[in-house]
């Protein structure tokens, strides 16, 4: 030890660089925090200025493509009156067109019905020290309203006989997805709120009440974590907005008359064979469906 | 005996990094490019103290002033870059680097001139 100290003594600058070696280390040490953080978080490692301005150009072009359609709804809406003031065959034509056009969420519509509202819960338990922040996002699942609960609202909703749903005011059409990005919820691919979530839908109002509400239904799956994150209300008289985004086909088009009386005769088929369970007919063909 | 010596800064610089590292610390994103070029600055005074105190030239009030003043004028570089949208950044990234490899080639070449020095003397 003493030759160790007496090389230091002839040697005074390296404390001083010891020293800044460990200032050296904290930083390196806080950056290689910092920098595994980034990167575990899935975080691009775009400066966040640059993310901004490319954010700033999307949401624009954007707002401006969706101006777009809105005008050319308008359009088609007037140019579809003009032609049904002309004739009597295309007066029948736009009523057909109209009532096609509600049933697909094309137009606004007004009617009773309900709002269901989903929030987080208030009553997430604290994080235990010792606990890795994976445990916890596992632990606390079940306090935080995701896509799959919006989901299962609509299909309820939709099996007691809703006409028309919304959520968040966001109309839901045939091509709709309902699903969670980080804190947000999109619906027709537009961001919405995370929580609460309102879900609104026309139709016999006790009916889709009666639905949500039934024992083992989809209210008393909150029962245990927090009744506060569903409410349901009843609504006299509301109007839900038009879908508003783009509706291009590319791949789907109209079958053929002898392809579609084929599909329609395999669907009856199947029908047939499902549909009783109890009968040694339909158990045998369960069984064959059995994996 | 030299070899053993240069040793302590190097635990020196070992003891920094775990007392951050265990620590629960980390700096927030928007920070961290700064971060990373302090703590390369960091690396290029110590390189280039080492190398001074090897030729006999060291001088601690030049050494702590070059330490303070780089990495506080990379971060501001950095920041006036991203403000007015040149990425200068880069300049001090390469000026950095270029002198941390430069003052290495130096030291190297002391510690190779001793040793052969060394087993002169011997032979």
């Amino acid at each position: 030890m003493s030759v160790f100290s007496s090389q230091i003594r002839n040697r005074p600058w390296l404390w001083q660089i010891t020293l800044l070696c460990g200032i050296f280390g904290a930083l390196l040490a806080a950056t290689l925090k910092t920098q595994d953080r980034i990167r575990g978080e899935g975080l691009p490692s775009m400066r966040p200025q640059q993310i901004a301005t490319e954010y700033a150009k999307m949401r624009d072009t954007v707002n401006e493509q969706k101006k777009k359609i809105a005008d050319l709804q308008t359009n088609l809406t007037k140019y579809q009156e003009a032609a049904a003031k002309e004739k009597d065959s295309a007066k029948l034509l736009y009523s057909d067109l109209q009532k096609a056009n509600v049933l697909a969420g094309l137009v606004a519509v007004t009617g009773p019905g309900v709002v269901v509202t989903l929030r987080d819960s208030t009553k997430m338990p604290a994080k235990p020290a010792d606990m890795t922040p994976e445990d916890y996002s596992v632990l606390t699942q079940d306090y935080i309203i995701h896509d799959r609960d919006i989901q299962s609202v609509i299909n309820e909703l939709r099996a007691a006989g809703a006409e028309a749903i919304a959520v968040n005011d966001q109309r839901v059409v045939a091509t709709t997805a309902v699903r969670c990005v980080g804190p947000v919820v999109q619906v027709n691919s537009v961001p919405t709120n995370g929580s609460p979530v309102k879900i609104k839908a026309i139709g016999d109002p006790d009916a889709l009440v009666s639905s949500l509400l039934m024992p083992n239904g989809l209210r008393d799956q909150y029962s245990i974590t927090d009744p506060s994150m569903f409410s349901v209300d009843k609504i006299k008289s509301m109007t839900l907005p038009a879908y508003a985004g783009a509706t291009p086909l590319r791949w789907a088009e109209v079958a053929p008359e002898h392809e579609a009386k084929q599909a329609q005769r395999q669907s009856e088929k199947a029908t047939e064979e499902t549909v009783d369970p109890i009968s040694p007919k339909g158990r045998s063909a369960k069984k064959t469906l059995a994996p | 005996m030299t070899r053993v010596s240069i040793l302590v800064p190097f635990l020196g610089g070992l003891v920094g990094f775990l007392l951050v590292y265990v620590s629960q610390y980390t700096i927030p994103p928007y920070l961290a490019p700064y971060f990373s070029l302090a703590a390369l600055a960091g690396l290029d005074s110590i390189c280039g103290g080492i190398r001074a105190g090897l030729e006999g030239k060291f001088h601690d009030d030049i050494f702590l002033s070059g330490f303070l003043l780089n990495s506080l004028m990379a971060g501001f570089l950095a920041y006036l870059g991203d403000r007015i949208g040149v990425d200068l950044y880069l300049a001090a990234v390469i000026v950095l680097g270029w002198r941390v490899f430069t003052n290495l080639s130096l030291i190297r070449r002391y510690f190779l001139t001793h040793a052969q020095f060394a087993r002169k003397k011997d032979g």
